[in-house]
């Protein structure tokens, strides 16, 4: 009998008894691979989908409001609004480039940029890559005036 | 031989296994619910906000004068059972409404929750009026734009006024003199330029009329469910 072990040996086929071998007890293996499967489902419920759509869809509501507003105030000059005044020509476009730049500006919001492109040139800032755009797009009678607005 | 000398399971190790793993499960079922849940209610919420959000705005509303104006006056006189007409889904959830730094209406706290906001100029009708005594070759120029304008033409006994045109198209005109006050509609596009036909020299015209004055400001609309 060997010493330190708690089962007997008895003189069969089988070998010694598993602790003594140094076996793991096969239920405690298959309850901890049972609560580990269990515990990545349970996981995949807790991680947080992505909301990249509403981003988007804020940029989006910003952009119609601006051209909304815009598309209905009066010229400075003559045109029958603002924006078909600014496309009605490059020269008119670089008359009024810099007041329709000041004027979108005031009217987007503080943390959000502009470009803002008419038949005849485009005020703003260059546009990002990989960032939410929202955009939105407006017919005159000179054409068409599009605006997209991301966050600064 | 022993049980463990045959290499079958403890009864002992199962059974807490047993229990353990069940423990697990139930407790994953339960976030997974608790998941579910939130997520419904951030779409919903997120329903509520942009509806009211543009009904708000939106050119048909009792709020705005036109698209993405609203009228000063008819939103500071919101109240939450106006919200709840424009937009059903907010009803039963907290709800604040705010334009530019100022609360419009609130009902609860909203902390938290979908917040949805819309760029809008917030207009006020100011009233101006200009006399003048006017001739046949003096025309009146407006110095504001105006969607109306209020024509009262007080003549001496002598003088008739029988036309008045407005930026040469006719818009008034009697035989027989223009007598009282007369409200004209106006394009808000284009600057207003009036001439009267006048037959005498004592004539003096009253015009009244309203321009807007519009600020921007920001529309924030949040719905805490």
């Amino acid at each position: 009998m060997r010493e330190g072990s708690r089962c007997r040996w008895r003189s069969t086929e089988t070998g010694p008894c598993s602790s003594a071998r140094g076996q793991l007890s096969l239920s405690a293996v298959e309850a901890g691979i049972g609560v580990v499967f269990v515990l990545a489902v349970v996981a995949s419920f807790g991680v947080a989908l992505p909301e990249t759509g509403t981003h988007e869809a804020q940029l989006d509501a910003y952009a119609d409001d601006s051209i909304t507003v815009l598309s209905s105030e009066p010229p400075r000059h003559g045109g029958v609004t603002r924006l078909s005044e600014v496309s009605s020509s490059p020269s008119a476009f670089e008359r009024e480039s810099a007041s329709l730049e000041r004027r979108v500006r005031r009217i987007v919001p503080e943390n959000v940029l502009f470009r803002l492109r008419t038949p005849h040139g485009s005020v703003g800032f260059r546009k990002p890559t990989g960032v939410p755009v929202g955009q939105a797009t407006t017919t005159t009678v000179n054409g068409d005036v599009t605006i997209w607005v991301w966050y600064a | 031989m022993t049980r463990l000398e045959r290499g079958q399971a403890n009864l002992l190790v199962l059974a807490v296994a047993l229990v353990v793993l069940t423990a697990v499960t139930g407790i994953g079922v339960s976030l997974a619910d608790g998941a579910l849940e939130s997520g419904q209610r951030d779409s919903m919420e997120r329903r509520a906000a942009t509806s009211l959000a543009s009904q708000l705005v939106s050119a048909d509303s009792s709020t705005t004068v036109r698209d993405s104006v609203l009228d000063g006056e008819a939103v500071d006189g919101l109240v939450v059972s106006d919200l709840e007409q424009l937009a059903p889904g907010v009803s039963g959830a907290d709800v604040r409404v705010r334009v530019g730094e100022s609360t419009v209406v609130e009902r609860g706290t909203p902390s938290g929750g979908t917040t949805v906001r819309r760029v809008v100029l917030v207009a006020d009708e100011t009233t101006e009026t200009r006399r003048a005594n006017v001739s046949a070759s003096d025309s009146v120029t407006l110095p504001r734009r105006t969607t109306r304008v209020d024509v009262s033409v007080d003549t001496g006994p002598e003088t008739t006024v029988s036309t008045v045109r407005v930026n040469d198209r006719v818009a008034l005109h009697s035989e027989d003199g223009l007598d009282g006050e007369t409200t004209l509609r106006t394009s808000r596009y284009e600057t207003l330029t009036l001439d009267f036909e006048v037959d005498g020299s004592e004539a003096e015209a009253t015009l009244t009329y309203y321009p807007e004055r519009t600020t921007k400001a920001v529309l924030t609309v949040t719905v805490d469910a």
